[in-house]
């Protein structure tokens, strides 16, 4: 794109600036300050503001907002003439009439509060306007953050991240009342609002006004003080105040000191596939807050609630802290040795007596890329087995494989950047404003600002449904139907991208042929999506520049999920959709490393980098850089694994950071081979219930307690640095594999995690150029990674992943769901939430997220609900024919019919989806089909507690603005622009800056 | 055959040999540094002679209350005065030049020996002798500091008033 450059001058200098460049964006690009309170967040990317008038600018001898005028060739600014600083200096002053200075006993004083350190530049003396306290008390409903509108100056940054970032609406400013302030839904206490504690409001606040609980009264030295003292306090300061620039001093002192006992450290974030990274502020052990920043690549300044505030379980008293050994029916603690020495013992045993493969290891796609490789080369070249999964497995396999079949690589296209800039964003059985919800944001974003379309399909109504300018509902399963029936639609129509699929694409007219059954009648009745609906979603994918299509465990988790995933990789194929911006696949990937787990080798048939083991000159390549041979035949998966155990051919097992005695369907089946096992290893952060049945149970040190990497949705591989000690004995994952291997006689000597990334990048093709050097500080890599460190954030811009660099059209046909038979008559599906990360075991230790969700509850429609006899709170029994369980209702619209959602956030048996789940799985890679489950219902009990608190944000009551819609304080009665005020008052005589 | 267990023994011995260990740590610790600890010792032992511990002790100990009544008696109309004039002093001295200071408080050094010898002898002088004094080229340069002096306190005075 080619971008206009003209140069203009401020204070005298030439600055180059770019054309719809704000003044201010050009100064602060050439480093040339500027006050703007309101523009301190420029990844918000709302434009301006113009809340807080200290950016005033003489332009041209006019004073103007800096903020909101446009660069033009040739203009001549001035920010520091007498005129602009009186005028800069008039907003502070406004400000401050709203804002008491008292920044040594005020937490947020740590250097980067914005109110403070503009003041200070103004070099303001005194106060003009005197400051009021406003008629409103604090609002401390909220469990992680508090509302201060004393403190409050209406800059309403925080409303422009609500409303316009993070799309909750739920921030106002009420401009309207006699002394505005920020309001929450229609002005109800926080906790009582739809606030889904995203904590972006409090991210962006330049002062204290909105704060994070854990900070207050800790991060500074005499912020603790108590309130009898502290207010005469402030009152003597004011009263004796000799201007403020030696209260500045003080305080610039004191925040100086506070950066001795308060660490700031990068870290990346565990609970999805988002990759949101930030850095933790720590004191000693304490967490006093998470701090996105807008340099962070993927989320800027953006977090979820978990990411932003569940992070108590680090110093969780549950928190295992000693190696445990099963002697009979307890465990006992041991050292490290003991438990090394027996699992050594033990596995060499079965090892010789029943062969390599009797052994299986299931790796964490929690973990770090280095622990899934040395967990790889340690089942492959200590143990001698392939026998290797990890949990993409149960979620993310079948997408990987579709676009392998494809399109080449099992990966995102592109960048959510890509997703943000797309014209058409479809959404395919995915819910990712509560499973991805920082990647969420940036389509309702891009949806309510930007003119983006979005086609939502999935059986519940959630909040992506609620916006969509399109919601399908198919019939559970039936993906496949529609999907392949809108791309024989498309080429009937002849809208197919022809160029594009003569020169980039084989199998074009197979392709075709195989579409023949797929009419929009075929469509009509098996997907029950009318032939109207099916058009529109064809004339929206036509009309649009590019396509980007989500999707998630609703399209993999099925007995054809495969086939689900290639057809809509056919669709993007047939459309042109692929190697060009705002376009492309993006399977979302549900935990932090999902992606990279499988990346980096921990997958029964792929080393690193998904080269196939049984590739001789691959597995040579292995053999000789470990100094060992490796077996060639493909290993067991998951679910092979747990059926060997089953029929009694695997006899021991190594698991890490996986609660698969959980979240693997047919729970109770996969208990049974649990007892089976001879000996079975467990490694984790918490006494999970796999650890129940584990002979061994090994404690490991959670992401903030050590250094690795992780790889996103996007395959942008990311650091993160250790932010605490390990607790007591625990230990990093990789240091555990490496004694373990060490034991055995490998003679690993790894020192850092960096020596193993050095090893796979010399290994691996695709990793040739990733180095811990290159991913410093907010630094990452999308690989593939050339040699010489280049990423390639958008995929097939040369060359689709196949030896002609052309993609296939892979025929596929539909495979109808799994029927549980007529007596189980309600369908069930499940998933995720926004609150309690997966099952819960890490998030379910913050009190605070427990206080918003505790439990599952089960969503039945309205319909069924009257039919049934139920209300929100009763109990009912579910039963599938592979268990049971008893849950509480809740019911509400986002379901229709018979049928159910249940979400998966229990620790407990009694309440866990997958006691109900089958073992039948995708034909193509044995992902379980969770989302094939039907049940009966019987009611247990009518009433009681609804199991959701009534102030959870689902109750709330959003009211979406366009930002914090400041024409409403210029058209109040008691604005005068600044200009206006400066020239009544003698001081500026130039001409006024329009109507505000 | 392993079923599902909850029940894990801890070690309880550990919580001893814990102790052990951290003690060893501060063991350690004093050994390295056996000099500072003993002089900080002395200098407590002093401090308890003198009683100051037991006051500090008792400060300590109802610091709130006492907080509340320091702040409150600072908190006075007389306090804020003073503690307004000490900053402006404080002020005022970090505006000066220190040259210039310097050379003022020289001077006045000088002046104040003579004015004391001249007290001493208990002299007197008539108008005429301080007509002449007049043509003394040190009391000449003296008169004109001082009148520069008045002109620029006079100036300072008056763009307070404006202001």
């Amino acid at each position: 794109m080619e971008e206009n450059r003209f140069t203009l001058k401020i204070n005298n200098q030439e600055v180059q600036a770019i054309e719809g460049q704000s003044i201010l964006e050009a100064a602060l690009e050439n480093n040339m300050y500027i006050p703007g309170i309101c523009s301190s967040q420029p990844d918000l990317g709302i434009g301006a503001i113009q809340t807080c008038d200290t950016c005033f600018v003489e332009v041209n001898g006019e004073l103007k907002r800096a903020c909101s005028t446009d660069a033009a060739p040739d203009m001549v600014v001035n920010s520091v003439s007498e005129p602009a600083k009186e005028a800069q200096l008039e907003g502070m002053s406004r400000i401050l009439k709203n804002h008491e200075l008292y920044c040594t006993v005020c937490d947020n004083n740590n250097g980067n509060c914005v109110v403070h350190n503009t003041a200070e530049y103004l070099e303001l003396d005194h106060q003009k306007y005197e400051f009021t306290p406003k008629p409103y008390p604090p609002d401390n409903s909220h469990p992680f953050y508090r509302y201060e509108p004393d403190q409050c100056i209406l800059c309403g940054l925080c409303v422009e991240a609500c409303q316009d970032l993070q799309v909750s609406e739920v921030l106002s400013i009420d401009w309207d009342r006699e002394q505005p302030r920020v309001i929450w839904d229609d002005d109800v206490p926080i906790d009582q609002s739809s606030c889904v504690s995203c904590g972006h409001c409090v991210s962006v606040c330049p002062c204290n006004a909105l704060m994070e609980k854990s900070m207050l009264g800790e991060a500074g030295y005499m912020t603790d003080i108590p309130k009898n003292i502290l207010e005469p306090m402030i009152d003597l300061t004011k009263e004796v105040e000799p201007g403020y620039q030696e209260i500045f001093t003080i305080s610039n002192v004191e925040a100086t000191m506070r950066e001795e006992r308060i660490n700031k450290t990068k870290t990346v974030c565990t609970y999805c596939g988002v990759g949101c990274s930030f850095e933790v502020w720590t004191k000693g052990r304490d967490i006093l807050k998470v701090q996105p920043s807008s340099d962070a690549p993927v989320n800027g300044i953006s977090t979820c609630v978990k990411g932003k505030f569940g992070w108590d379980f680090v110093n969780s008293e549950e928190r295992l802290t000693k190696p445990l050994i099963r002697k009979g029916d307890k465990f006992y603690e041991a050292t490290w040795d003991e438990a090394l020495s027996l699992m050594a013992d033990k596995f060499t045993e079965i090892k010789e007596k029943e062969g390599s493969d009797s052994l299986g290891f299931i790796a964490s796609s929690k973990c770090t890329n280095e622990e899934n490789y040395l967990f790889q080369k340690l089942a492959r070249s200590v143990f001698q087995t392939n026998n290797i999964d990890n949990c993409s497995r149960y979620c993310q396999t079948p997408a990987s494989a579709g676009l392998m079949r494809t399109v080449g690589i099992g990966g995102d296209s592109g960048t959510i950047e890509d997703i943000a800039t797309a014209d058409l964003v479809m959404v395919v059985g995915a819910n990712p404003s509560e499973s991805h919800p920082v990647l969420a944001t940036r389509v309702k974003r891009a949806h309510k600002l930007h003119g983006q379309k979005l086609i939502v399909s999935d059986l519940r109504k959630n909040e992506m449904a609620d916006r969509s300018d399109l919601y399908l509902h198919p019939k559970p399963g039936s993906d496949l139907v529609w999907i392949s029936a809108v791309t024989k639609y498309i080429i009937d129509q002849g809208w197919e991208s022809k160029d594009f699929l003569e020169e980039s694409v084989n199998n074009v007219d197979e392709f075709k042929q195989s579409l023949q059954k797929f009419t929009l009648e075929y469509a009509e009745e098996h997907a029950g999506l009318s032939k109207d609906t099916l058009i529109k979603v064809a004339e929206m994918i036509h009309e649009s520049n590019g396509t980007c299509i989500l999707w998630a465990m609703g399209v993999t988790q099925h007995m054809g999920g495969t086939d689900t995933s290639t057809a809509i990789a056919n669709l993007l194929l047939v459309t042109g959709n692929f190697g060009k911006p705002g376009a492309g696949a993006y399977p979302l990937r549900g935990h932090n490393n999902v992606q990279g787990a499988s990346d980096f080798g921990t997958m029964p048939n792929f080393l690193p980098g998904y080269e196939p083991v049984e590739n001789d000159e691959v597995r040579s390549r292995y053999e000789q850089a470990w100094g060992t041979s490796i077996p060639k035949h493909p290993g067991l998966n998951n679910h092979q694994i747990v059926e060997a155990i089953t029929d009694g051919s695997v006899k021991g097992m190594y698991l890490f950071g996986e609660e698969m005695a959980l979240v693997d369907s047919n729970i109770n089946y996969v208990h049974e081979a649990f007892e089976k096992l001879d000996f079975f290893v467990v490694q984790d952060i918490f006494f999970s219930k796999t650890a129940q049945f584990a002979d061994v149970v090994l404690p490991a040190a959670p992401s903030l307690e050590k250094e690795g990497t992780f790889t996103n949705t996007e395959r942008r591989i990311q650091r993160f640095y250790q932010v605490l000690d390990p607790l007591d004995d625990c230990k990093p994952d990789w240091k555990i594999f490496q004694d373990m291997a060490n034991k055995m006689g490998a003679n690993w000597k790894y020192e850092h995690p960096s020596d193993i990334m050095d090893e796979v990048a010399k290994l691996a093709p695709v990793f040739a150029g990733v180095s811990y050097d290159r991913m410093e500080g907010w630094d990452s890599q999308v690989w593939p990674v050339k040699p010489n460190g280049e990423s390639t954030p958008l995929l097939y811009t040369e060359r689709f992943k196949f030896l002609d660099g052309k993609a296939r059209l892979y025929p596929v046909d539909w495979t109808p769901p799994f029927e549980m038979g007529d007596e189980f008559d309600l369908h069930l599906n499940n998933g995720r939430l926004l609150e309690q990360f997966h099952e819960g075991n890490m998030t379910n230790k913050s009190e605070g997220i427990n206080h918003k969700v505790k439990n599952p509850w089960l969503e039945v429609s309205h319909e069924l609900a009257k039919e049934r006899n139920l209300e929100s709170g009763s109990l009912v029994r579910l039963t599938s024919p592979y268990g049971k369980i008893k849950v509480r209702v809740l019911v509400t619209n986002r379901v229709t019919g018979n049928e159910l959602y249940l979400p998966m956030n229990t620790t407990e048996n009694i309440k866990a989806v997958n006691k109900l789940t089958s073992s039948y799985y995708d034909k193509d890679t044995h992902t379980p089909n969770y989302k094939e489950t039907q049940v009966r219902m019987e009611l247990l009990e009518k009433a009681g507690e609804p199991p959701l608190p009534a102030h959870n944000h689902r109750f709330g009551n959003p009211q979406p603005h366009i930002g914090v819609e400041v024409e409403k304080k210029w058209n109040r009665k008691d604005f005068t622009s600044v200009p206006e005020t400066l020239k009544s008052e003698g001081s500026y005589h130039g001409k006024s800056n329009h109507a505000n | 055959m392993a079923k599902a267990i909850t029940q894990i023994e801890k070690n309880q011995k550990n919580i001893q040999e814990e102790r052990a260990e951290d003690l060893a740590a501060i063991v350690d610790q004093i050994a390295d540094n056996r000099e500072v600890i003993q002089d900080t010792l002395i200098i407590l032992q002093e401090l308890h002679n003198t009683g100051v511990l037991d006051m500090l002790k008792g400060l300590l100990r109802t610091r709130e209350k006492v907080g509340a009544i320091a702040i409150e008696q600072l908190n006075q109309p007389a306090m804020h005065n003073m503690i307004k004039n000490g900053m402006n002093t404080i002020g005022l001295l970090s505006e000066m030049d220190p040259d210039q200071l310097q050379a003022i408080f020289g001077g006045l050094n000088q002046g104040l020996e003579k004015a004391a010898e001249s007290t001493k002898k208990q002299e007197e002088m008539g108008i005429w002798g301080l007509m002449k004094s007049m043509r003394d080229p040190n009391v000449r340069t003296s008169m004109n500091t001082m009148v520069n002096f008045l002109n620029g306190m006079g100036s300072g005075l008056k763009s307070s008033e404006t202001h």
